[in-house]
C-alpha cells in the first residue's frame, strides 16, 4: 500500500510539474506583441535607437513563449517555422538600428508583421 | 457628415486649417521650425513627393457591395467541371469558413460566357463587353485578399486600412502629403450615383487623426454638388462680396493685432476658399457642356448607366481640374426594382450581376477610352477595387457567398505594366494560389501612394506621440506590376 501511495505521489508530482512547465498562449501575450510591434513601428520611423531596440528585444523574448507554446502543441510546424522567423527578424532589427540602418530596419520591421499576419491566417481563433 | 452644408464644410475646413496649423507637422514628421510658420497657415499648400510621381490624380473605382470576380475577370475552367459538387477539401484548407451561408457546392452561372480580349488575351465574361475593349491597358491583380467581416468593416479596411474607425482614409493620406493642385477645389472628393449617401458612410473618406482639413468633400450627384454652396437667391452677388469683404477686413484687423495667431489666419484661408469654391465646384462637375458623343460613350443613353456615367463624366472633369484623389462609390440605378442596391449577390447574382454590370461596364470603359484620347491616361491611376470579392460555391442556390481569400482588382494608367496580370487564385478561384504572390489592402495603398511619389514608409504622422504610416505596420509596393 505504501508503494502504491509513492508511485501516484510520484505520478501526480510529474504531472504537476508538466502542468506547470506548460506554456499557454494567452491574449494578453498576443496583445502585447501587437502593441509592442506598432511601438517598434514608430520608433524605428522615429529614429529613436534606444526605443526600438528595447521594443525588438522584448518581441523577441514574447516570441519565444510562442514557439515553446507551438512546440508543446504539435502539429503546428508553420506556425513553429514562422515564430523562428519572427525571432530572427527581431534580430535584424536589432542589428539594423545598431548600424544605423533604419531603411533595412523597417523593411524587417514589416516583414515581421507580416509574418504575424500570416500565422494569424493559420492559428488564430476568432 | 450625413448632410453636406456649406456651414459644415466651412466649420470642418476652419478647424481642419487650425488643427493643421497647430499641429505643427508635415509629411515625413518631426516637428517644424517657426521660420516655416508661414506654410502651415495653409495646409493644402501643395508639397514635394518623395520622389518624381508617375501620376498626377487617382480615380478609386469602389465596386460597393463585393462583385463576383469569379463571374467577370476569374475564368476557371475547374470550376466549371466540377459545378454542382462539394468543394473538395483540398481547396478549403487553411482558412475559415465562417461567413453567414456555410459552405455549399461550387456554383457556377448558365448565363456565363468566357472570352479573351486584346494582345494580352485578358478574360472577360459576357457582363463586361465594353470593358473588355480595353484588356491591354488593364494590371490585373488576380491575388487580392483582405479581412473578411461585414461589408461595413472590410470597406473600412479597404479605404482606410483597418477595421475599426480613427484612421486616416487613403485619399486622407495623399491629401496630407501633396495638398492640393488647384487652390479652388478640394484635393480629395468622394463622388457616387443613386440616391442615397454609401451606406458606409463617411468614416470611409475620414482624415482619422489627421487634420479635418485632408478629408474627402463628397459632392452630391445633381447639379448642386455640395447642399448650400450656391448663394441663396434673395441676396445678390454684390451684398455677398461686400459682406465677405467685410469679414474679411474685421479679421484681418485682428490678425493684425495677433501676429501669432496661426488659427485665425487659417479660418481666413478657409472662408477665402469656401468662396471660390462656390464658383469652381459646380463649374468642374458640370457635365451640361459635354458632347452628346462623350456623354454616349459614358453610357448616359441608358437608364442603367446613366447615374454612374455623369459621375464618372464627373471625375474625369476633376482630374482635368487637378483634383488628386476622387473616390468613386458605386450605388445603384435610379428607376430599377430591387432590394439588394449594391454587388451584394447573396442570391439571385445573375439578375443582380446583370444591372450592375451594365450600370459600370460603358461608363468605365468610357472612361479609360476618353483619358487616353485626352493624354490623361499616363498621369492618371484608375483602380477598381472591392471590400472582397464572393466565394466559389453557391449560396441560396443563385448567388455567392463574401470571400476574402482571392479575388480580382485592378489597374489602369500612368506607371504600370498594362495589359498584365499578376498572381492567381486556385483552381476554383477561391484562394490566393501563391502566398507569396498575395496582394492585401496596405500593398495596393502602398503601390498607389509609390505611384504618386510618395514612399509609404516615410509618409508619416505624428499621433499621441507615435509614427504613423498609411500602411499601419504592413505593405508592401507590388513591385512587378510597374512598368
Amino acid at each position: 500500500m505504501q508503494r502504491t501511495l509513492i508511485v501516484f505521489g510520484a505520478v501526480l508530482a510529474a504531472s504537476a510539474g508538466l502542468a506547470f512547465a506548460a506554456v499557454e498562449l494567452d491574449t494578453d501575450l498576443m496583445q502585447n506583441i501587437d502593441d509592442t510591434n506598432k511601438s517598434l513601428a514608430s520608433n524605428i520611423a522615429l529614429k529613436d535607437g534606444r526605443a526600438a531596440i528595447a521594443d525588438a528585444k522584448s518581441m523577441n523574448t514574447m516570441f519565444g513563449t510562442v514557439e515553446t507554446y507551438f512546440v508543446q502543441k504539435g502539429d503546428a510546424a508553420n506556425a513553429v517555422d514562422l515564430t523562428k522567423k519572427s525571432r530572427e527578424l527581431t534580430l535584424t532589427i536589432v542589428n539594423a538600428v545598431t548600424s544605423g540602418d533604419y531603411d533595412a530596419a523597417t523593411d524587417a520591421a514589416t516583414t515581421l508583421s507580416r509574418t504575424c499576419k500570416t500565422c494569424h491566417t493559420f492559428y488564430k481563433k476568432e | 457628415m450625413s448632410i453636406h452644408s456649406r456651414r459644415d464644410f466651412l466649420i470642418k475646413s476652419g478647424l481642419g486649417l487650425g488643427a493643421g496649423a497647430f499641429s505643427g507637422l508635415l509629411p515625413g514628421g518631426g516637428l517644424l521650425s517657426a521660420a516655416m510658420a508661414a506654410d502651415l497657415i495653409d495646409p493644402l499648400a501643395p508639397k514635394t513627393p518623395h520622389f518624381p510621381a508617375k501620376i498626377k490624380s487617382v480615380i478609386w473605382l469602389h465596386q460597393n457591395g463585393a462583385p463576383s470576380t469569379l463571374d467577370l475577370f476569374d475564368y476557371k475552367p475547374d470550376l466549371q467541371k466540377l459545378a454542382g459538387q462539394p468543394v473538395p477539401a483540398s481547396f478549403l484548407k487553411g482558412i475559415k469558413t465562417s461567413t453567414q451561408g456555410g459552405v455549399g457546392k461550387l456554383f457556377v452561372s448558365k448565363e456565363r460566357t468566357w472570352k479573351q480580349y486584346g494582345d494580352s488575351g485578358a478574360w472577360f465574361s459576357n457582363l463586361l463587353p465594353n470593358l473588355a475593349q480595353h484588356a491591354d491597358k488593364i494590371t490585373f491583380i488576380k491575388s487580392s485578399t483582405t479581412i473578411g467581416a461585414t461589408h461595413d468593416i472590410s470597406i473600412l479596411k479597404l479605404n482606410t486600412g483597418d477595421l475599426n474607425p480613427g484612421r486616416p482614409s487613403l485619399g486622407a493620406w495623399i491629401s496630407y502629403a501633396l495638398g492640393a493642385a488647384n487652390p479652388d477645389l478640394p484635393p480629395y472628393v468622394v463622388l457616387y450615383n443613386g440616391d442615397r449617401e454609401p451606406q458606409a458612410g463617411s468614416v470611409n473618406w475620414s482624415s482619422g487623426f489627421l487634420p479635418a482639413v485632408y478629408q474627402g468633400t463628397a459632392f452630391r450627384p445633381g447639379d448642386s454638388p455640395i447642399l448650400y454652396l450656391e448663394r441663396p437667391e434673395l441676396r445678390s452677388a454684390e451684398q455677398q462680396r461686400a459682406s465677405l469683404d467685410l469679414l474679411k477686413q474685421l479679421n484681418n484687423l485682428g490678425a493684425q493685432r495677433y501676429p501669432n495667431d496661426t488659427e485665425l489666419r487659417a479660418r481666413l484661408r478657409s472662408y477665402q476658399l469656401a468662396d471660390r469654391m462656390q464658383v469652381a465646384a459646380p463649374a468642374a462637375v458640370d457635365i451640361s457642356k459635354e458632347s452628346a458623343a462623350t456623354k454616349e460613350l459614358y453610357g448616359l443613353n441608358d437608364k442603367v448607366s446613366q447615374s454612374y456615367g455623369e459621375v464618372l463624366l464627373r471625375a474625369r472633369r476633376l482630374v482635368e481640374n487637378g483634383v488628386r484623389f476622387i473616390q468613386v462609390v458605386s450605388g445603384y440605378p435610379e428607376g430599377v426594382e430591387s432590394d439588394r442596391q449594391s454587388w451584394d449577390a447573396h442570391s439571385e447574382l445573375d439578375e443582380n450581376h446583370g444591372v450592375m454590370a451594365r450600370m459600370v461596364d460603358k461608363p468605365i470603359a468610357g472612361l479609360l477610352h476618353d483619358l487616353k484620347e485626352r493624354g490623361l491616361l499616363d498621369t492618371t491611376l484608375v483602380v477598381w477595387a472591392s471590400e472582397f470579392g464572393r466565394t466559389s460555391w453557391g449560396e441560396s442556390g443563385t448567388g455567392r457567398d463574401h470571400n476574402p481569400w482571392g479575388y480580382t482588382q485592378w489597374m489602369a494608367g500612368g506607371g504600370l505594366k498594362a495589359g498584365y496580370t499578376y498572381g492567381e487564385t486556385d483552381e476554383v478561384g477561391l484562394q490566393v494560389a501563391d502566398k507569396d504572390k498575395a496582394v492585401d489592402t496596405y500593398d495596393l495603398h502602398a503601390t498607389v501612394l509609390q505611384l504618386m511619389g510618395l514612399d509609404h514608409l516615410k509618409t508619416t504622422f505624428l499621433n499621441n506621440g507615435r509614427s504613423e504610416r498609411p500602411t499601419v505596420v504592413y505593405g508592401k509596393v507590388i513591385k512587378d506590376i510597374l512598368a
